[in-house]
């Protein structure tokens, strides 16, 4: 299930974001940083962010192989 | 899981201000361009970075902690988006910071939460809110 997480804490917000694939996760979280003032640090991709961009090269693989 | 991120939170939204004040039960007063302070620098403290002495006690809003005659000041921030918090922390400003943490850390933590719950809102998502060892924890979902 996709969701977004946030801890508030010491003036502080942690975002976890989850389920996403892709950069999708980038576009759920967008709005949020913003109404907190934009100041993100620390940003860590996890792996699922990475699948779409290994399926494609795969396809492209497969697709070049045929030909 | 996809990423994780720290912000560090500035107050950008008077509505999420609003209502981080109804939430810690004080009153915002909207357009109040002084704030109450000691009225004068008697130079045992340095000034904030940015500031001058000039700036003290303006503001552009208010926030006032009942039964305590200093106030909090939002001054717009001049190179970006959003607000920063003023108060004279000697004497009276002592209520302030028992209330709203030393360097005003409760305060923006109620925007904090208040603000996501908003943006949550407006985006038609659901947001449910709980407290975990002192912080406080907000899912949404709805993507």
């Amino acid at each position: 299930m996709k969701q977004v997480k946030f801890i508030i804490g010491d003036g502080k917000v942690e975002i976890e974001a989850s389920g996403f694939k892709g950069g999708a996760c980038d576009a759920a979280t967008k709005g949020f940083e913003e109404i907190l003032g934009g100041n993100v640090s620390g940003k860590k991709r996890k792996a699922e962010f990475h699948q779409i961009e290994t399926a494609k090269a795969v396809q492209s693989i497969g697709k070049g192989g045929r030909g | 899981m996809s990423h994780v991120e720290q912000v560090e939170t500035t107050l950008v939204d008077i509505e999420a201000v609003k209502a981080a004040c109804t939430r810690l039960g004080v009153e915002f007063v909207e357009g109040k361009k002084n704030y109450k302070w000691f009225g004068r620098h008697v130079g045992d403290h340095p000034l904030p970075k940015g500031v001058k002495q000039e700036d003290l006690g303006k503001c552009d809003h208010v926030i006032r902690l009942p039964g305590c005659d200093y106030e909090v000041g939002l001054v717009k921030l001049k190179a970006a988006k959003g607000y920063t918090l003023a108060f004279d922390f000697w004497g009276p400003g002592k209520m302030l910071q028992k209330k709203f943490g030393n360097k005003m850390e409760h305060l923006v933590d109620a925007y904090s939460v208040e603000a996501l719950k908003l943006q949550a809102k407006r985006k038609g998502f659901m947001a449910k809110e709980s407290v975990v060892n002192g912080k406080i924890h907000l899912t949404v979902t709805g993507f």
